[in-house]
């Protein structure tokens, strides 16, 4: 029962098929027997954690699959306990210091410690040291990353570190100037439609070409959502029929109802109740900023000329806010009480 | 009523007769007037003489002012108005008409009800006008009502009730003229009515030709310019006309008060302490209650004990509570103990101090020529207090009485004392008073039960009043009977309260009038706590908004600064801002509050992500402030209470639940948390659900080898139903008797398990330290004592972590504290949950799926 976007991820660097060039160059580094230490940044769904996986696998063997989840117990300095999730193998350890929140410096500072303080033991491997994967590196605080870089620097006789984040905007330049940086780009969609060919042949089934762009164009570049489409898809209904749309996930849906709503109606009683669609979906853990953009690209499709590049000024506006803010929903109904004021106004003007 | 307080006041009249009290009456020619004043009447043929006199009085220099009642048009009901009611009364065309100078107190011993919308002034200023002349307000036209001023739409039922009691009716010009009137025919009107007199005497004041001697006299032994500023400007220039006269002879009476300045040349004393009441008849108020604990205290003079031995007296602060203790002890004789809320009170403490106490006996009972020194002092005081001193006398012992003060103040820090008091007023062999402020306390509820529960009450304006009113004289300056009122209103009837207020307020003015009453008051006004729901009505109330400075409403914001902008963000919206041209004005205007709010964010987020306090009044003025001047209006139905809290708290909940899901399927999924949510959870829980919903039980090996392949329990299959939007729609598609199949299923079945959780490391150390892993413990000792016990650094007073049987150790101070504990159990920790190297295997995987043989395979490696 396993999902086709697990079943064919590529293991190895050989069974990637986009991004050639990185590939290779990820082939080289491996392969030199002195890699140093990584940054792998680029959009959800781009192929982020295939490639890193790949990379261990090509440095370590296929040692470095075999994966175990356990749980370990950092303390803080407030004598506070936290119990983090790690994933490990014999020769890398994977850890997502954001899951502690404010005290991520603390899991840095230890287990990065401990993981370094010792030799790899296993002699099947022929390289002396051990790899730490840092998953959401750019939810970071200042104190943690502070505390990466110079254990960084320290340590990197027995231990490499792979950061792995969404962009490097967020990450200080000690570190960044402390790795490699390795871009990985979204796929194209016709990259996207290659992948999901291969996955189709594998499975034994055929997609229409057209079906298969279109698919590839909804999933916003994103092989996780595009391959969990096509699942989807042929779940529901196999042969593909070109005709239906590609179902949107739930929260997408709901947003652009709620997107809809501001376009029915523009009063006080309306913005009231989609403040109440608006916690829903924030309190269901959907980003606040993916449903700044959901919503503002639906209007954006729903405006005049004249209004277009407005709304997408306010979004701009609002959505820098919530970076800086707290509370999600004051920014996203600030811009929802400014857009149904300014297409009010512009529907008065026009009428 | 009437007669009661006409009763009490003349008592009080007798007391004020007694030799070393001022009266003042005496002083300012009331004595004199006393004669010509007619007898207190019944009440009920009181008003038509009066009204009778007044007219006459009327008539005699001017035209009849007024109208009979009958000549007003019937109202009918109007039907009752929430708004209406709430709505504050102002003018309708304020600064209309020309406010008169009349001469000062005009209005004297005149009642007035206000009816209806005037023009000129609003309801308030039209009370504040009548009261600075010295007139009385009231709510109701009964039959000491002497007028009722009528506006437009006066109200049906004091319409009606004037027209029963032919009560004389006022416009608002005839007010006016009533006050212009009593200028030149009443020059020297300048009288203080003494509020202990009965209250019907008006008319003798009021003639001019009989006592045109008397009359000027008071006025000479006033002080000029010692009436409000809005009195008449002529009004002053005629008194002024006398001032050397008046102040020769101010003067030459000035040696024969104890004035202030002599109080100056002393050194400068409390005004409470000065004034401290030195017999019964000095408190204001308590008479009955401190005569009782004086019967209760002389059954103990006698020597015999009576069946509750303590006193508990409760009531607000200000009152008298405390003076009438001390008071009290003295005239009973006894010496005083006090312990208030300054020292410990904890058990220890009150054994230590009172213990030997409530068997003691003073010193003093054995110093016979002190007691006879005592006694001669006694015996100066008045008649009343007789049967006291015989009892002293009597007795021959000079005895203690115990007074705890502030019993409801027994904090943290004395622990025990209530419990301990308690079993002390139980047996003690001197008598004990305990004083709190609140009775209902649940520290003081049991204290209750053992004693005698005096309540007291808020003293009454009269009350109050008298005592005032020779405080007043004593200090040598003019208060308006209408000033006291006001002054007592606004403390609530706190002696204490007003007699500090006018103390500061006398340091550098020598009268206070209504007026300024008033203004002194509103500084002085003790802080009402406002809560959150009264603030968001300030704030959106378009009313209440305007009443207040900008100032104002940057501190209704400091109440309580977490929950103030709580409030205002839930509730804005729903406000209709007034004043609004049409709809997009009202959306424009939420908007811009709306863009305030999200600006306040990112100043909160600084404020309390660096601490940064300094950005409180930005903050303040951008989440609360700014919004409510956007939007204030009307509001419909009633405030909701911040719905943020809630919805945060359901956020981090499901954002926990999702962290839990996306760790357990780790294995399988390598997506990161949002990925997880914004993809995978979309697309699996349709799988997780159609097999149930379309072959109902026998769908269910399905799902169940779906969730194995993820490493997903059950819980997790009920998390990932949250999670989605739909979920819970479609959960409603299962039948009951599937899902319920479906839970006993999974229980019956094993389940490989991705990873065991250690044991909870937030154990308490108790647990963790328990004898299993205690023999451990003694490798990682770095201790010089070989077998030292693990104690908890922290520990103080009843720490509950301490290792249970190991008290004599604890206690043993020879026994030295290892060293490092935590750094200790912090590797027992890591010891025990390791990251899988080696050890733990036996608390891995449970069944003997597929999973748990790779596992061990793994393991060998």
């Amino acid at each position: 029962m396993a999902l086709w976007v697990e079943k064919h991820r590529p293991a190895t660097l050989d069974k990637l098929t986009f991004h050639s060039g990185l590939t290779d160059h990820l082939r080289q580094l491996a392969n030199s027997g002195d890699l140093p230490h990584l940054l792998v940044y680029g959009p959800t769904g781009a192929g982020k954690r295939t490639r890193i996986a790949a990379v261990l696998r090509e440095v370590f063997g296929p040692g470095a699959d075999k994966l175990k989840v356990s749980q370990r117990v950092f303390e803080t300095p407030t004598r506070r306990k936290l119990e983090i999730n790690l994933i490990s193998s014999n020769f890398h350890i994977e850890v997502n210091p954001s899951d502690a929140g404010i005290y991520d410096r603390v899991i840095i500072q230890d287990l990065i410690k401990e993981i370094a303080q010792t030799q790899q033991v296993a002699t099947t491997s022929a390289r002396k040291f051990k790899v730490v994967v840092v998953h959401e590196a750019d939810a970071l605080s200042r104190d943690a990353q502070h505390a990466l870089r110079r254990t960084m620097e320290k340590y990197m006789g027995n231990m490499r570190v792979i950061l792995c984040s969404s962009s490097t905007g967020k990450i200080i330049s000690p570190v960044q100037s402390r790795c490699l940086l390795v871009r990985v780009a979204a796929p194209t969609i016709d990259e996207v439609v290659d992948v999901m060919n291969i996955v189709a042949k594998k499975e034994g089934i055929t997609v229409p070409p057209a079906f298969a762009r279109q698919l590839a164009a909804s999933s916003n570049r994103n092989l996780h959502r595009a391959l969990l489409m096509l699942e989807a898809a042929y779940v529901r209904q196999y042969p593909f029929d070109e005709s239906h749309e590609p179902p949107l996930p739930e929260w997408e849906e709901y947003i652009r109802k709620t997107a809809h709503a501001a376009i029915q109606a523009q009063t006080p009683a309306q913005l009231m109740a989609i403040r109440k669609q608006l916690y829903e979906v924030l309190t269901h853990c959907i980003p606040a900023s993916t449903i700044l953009k959901t919503i503002a690209m639906h209007l954006i499709d729903s405006v005049g000329e004249a209004l277009k590049p407005v709304v997408a000024h306010q979004a701009a506006f609002y959505e820098h806010r919530l970076q800086s803010g707290q509370k999600a929903i004051v920014h996203l109904e600030a811009f929802m009480a400014k857009f149904m004021s300014v297409y009010k106004r512009h529907l008065m003007d026009a009428a | 009523m009437p007669r009661g307080t006409a009763a009490s006041k003349r008592k009080l009249a007798d007391y004020d007769d007694s030799d070393d009290e001022i009266n003042p009456e005496d002083f300012f020619g009331g004595s004199e007037s006393k004669p010509a004043k007619p007898k207190p009447k019944p009440r009920s043929a009181g008003r038509k003489p009066k009204a009778e006199a007044m007219d006459v009085d009327e008539a005699a220099s001017t035209p009849a002012i007024g109208f009979s009642a009958n000549e007003l048009p019937d109202v009918a009901k109007r039907a009752f108005s929430y708004a209406a009611v709430h709505a504050p009364k102002g003018a309708k065309d304020p600064g209309s008409k020309e406010v008169p100078v009349g001469a000062p107190n005009c209005l004297a011993s005149k009642t007035f009800v206000l009816t209806g919308e005037f023009t000129s002034m609003s309801r308030d200023g039209l009370t504040d006008l009548i009261k600075t002349y010295g007139g009385r307000v009231t709510a109701a036209v009964s039959g000491k009502t002497s007028y009722l001023v009528v506006g437009d739409e006066p109200g049906s039922s004091k319409v009606s009730k004037a027209k029963s009691l032919k009560t004389t009716c006022l416009r608002e010009d005839d007010l006016l003229e009533l006050i212009r009137v009593s200028m030149p025919s009443h020059a020297a009107e300048v009288k203080v009515e003494p509020e202990s007199k009965p209250k019907a005497e008006p008319a003798a004041p009021v003639k001019p030709e009989p006592e045109p001697v008397i009359v000027v006299e008071p006025i000479a032994k006033r002080e000029p310019a010692s009436v409000s500023p809005t009195a008449s400007a002529a009004a002053a220039a005629v008194v002024s006309s006398k001032p050397s006269e008046s102040r020769l002879s101010l003067a030459s009476l000035t040696p024969a008060l104890p004035s202030s300045s002599v109080a100056h040349a002393q050194g400068y004393q409390l005004w409470t302490e000065k004034y401290k009441p030195t017999k019964l008849k000095d408190l204001c108020g308590h008479k009955t209650s401190a005569t009782d604990i004086l019967k209760w205290l002389n059954v103990w003079a006698t020597g015999s004990i009576p069946e509750t031995r303590a006193v508990l007296i409760s009531g607000p602060p200000g009152i008298g509570k405390t003076t009438t203790a001390h008071l009290v002890a003295k005239l009973a004789g006894f010496d005083v103990l006090e312990l208030n809320a300054s020292e410990t009170r904890s058990k220890k403490s009150l054994k230590d101090v009172l213990g030997s106490a409530i068997s003691n006996r003073s010193v003093l009972e054995f110093d016979t020529r002190a007691l006879r020194k005592l006694e001669a002092d006694q015996e100066k005081q008045q008649a009343e207090d007789k049967d006291v001193r015989d009892s002293v006398r009597d007795s021959g012992a000079k005895r203690l009485v115990v007074i705890m003060d502030e019993v409801d103040g027994m904090s943290g820090g004395d622990r025990g004392g209530t419990t301990e008091l308690i079993q002390m007023v139980k047996r003690t062999k001197v008598p004990i008073i305990c004083i709190c402020n609140d009775r209902q306390s649940t520290k003081v509820r049991s204290l209750a039960n053992h004693c005698i529960d005096m309540r007291f009450r808020r003293p009454t304006e009269q009350q109050m009043k008298a005592r005032l009113n020779t405080i007043a004289f004593r200090e040598n300056f003019k208060l308006e009977p209408n000033a006291i009122s006001q002054l007592v209103q606004s403390t609530h009837n706190d002696i204490r309260q007003v007699i500090n207020l006018l103390s500061s307020y006398m340091l550098n003015r020598s009268s206070m009038s209504y007026m300024d009453s008033k203004e002194y008051s509103s500084f002085n006004k003790k802080e009402v706590s406002v809560g959150p729901f009264d603030v968001i009505g300030k704030y959106l109330n378009k009313t209440e908004n305007q009443r207040l400075t900008f100032s104002d409403k940057l501190d209704l914001y400091y109440s309580d600064f977490s929950i103030v902008p709580l409030f205002v963000q839930e509730n804005y919206i729903d406000n209709r801002p007034a004043g609004c041209e049409g709809s997009l004005e009202a959306l424009e205007r939420v908007s811009m509050a709306a863009d305030l709010i999200s600006e306040a964010d990112i100043v909160d987020n600084k404020l309390r992500g660096s601490q940064q306090w300094g950005l409180m009044p930005l903050h303040a003025a951008l989440s609360s402030v700014g919004p409510a001047f956007h939007v204030s209006g009307g509001h419909d139905g009633m405030y909701r209470f911040p719905g943020w809290l809630g919805q945060n708290s359901k956020g981090s909940k499901l954002s926990r639940m999702l962290r839990d899901v996306q760790t357990h399927m780790r294995l399988r999924v390598s997506a990161d948390k949002t990925e997880v949510r914004k993809s995978y959870i979309p697309a699996m829980v349709p799988e997780l659900v159609s097999p149930l919903v379309k072959e109902g039980a026998n769908g269910i090996s399905d799902v169940m080898s779906m969730m194995d392949h993820y490493y997903l329990t059950k819980d997790h299959w009920d998390a990932m139903m949250e999670l989605h939007l739909d979920g819970e729609r479609m959960l409603k598609e299962i039948p009951t008797a599937v899902k319920s199949a479906f839970t006993r299923e999974y229980k019956k079945t094993n389940h490989p398990v991705a990873f065991q959780t250690t044991a909870n490391a937030t154990a308490s150390k108790a647990a963790s330290a328990s004898a299993s892993l205690r023999p451990d413990t003694e490798d990682f000792i770095d201790d010089d004592d070989g077998g030292g016990v693990i104690i908890d650094d922290e520990g103080g007073e009843g720490d509950e972590e301490d290792q249970s049987g190991d008290d004599s150790l604890d206690k043993d101070a020879l026994i030295k504290t290892a060293a490092k504990p935590k750094a200790s159990s912090a590797s027992r920790a890591d010891t025990a949950s390791g990251s899988g190297r080696g050890r733990g295997s036996g608390r891995g995987a449970k069944s003997a799926s597929a999973t748990s043989q790779a596992r061990k395979k793994r393991k060998t490696e």
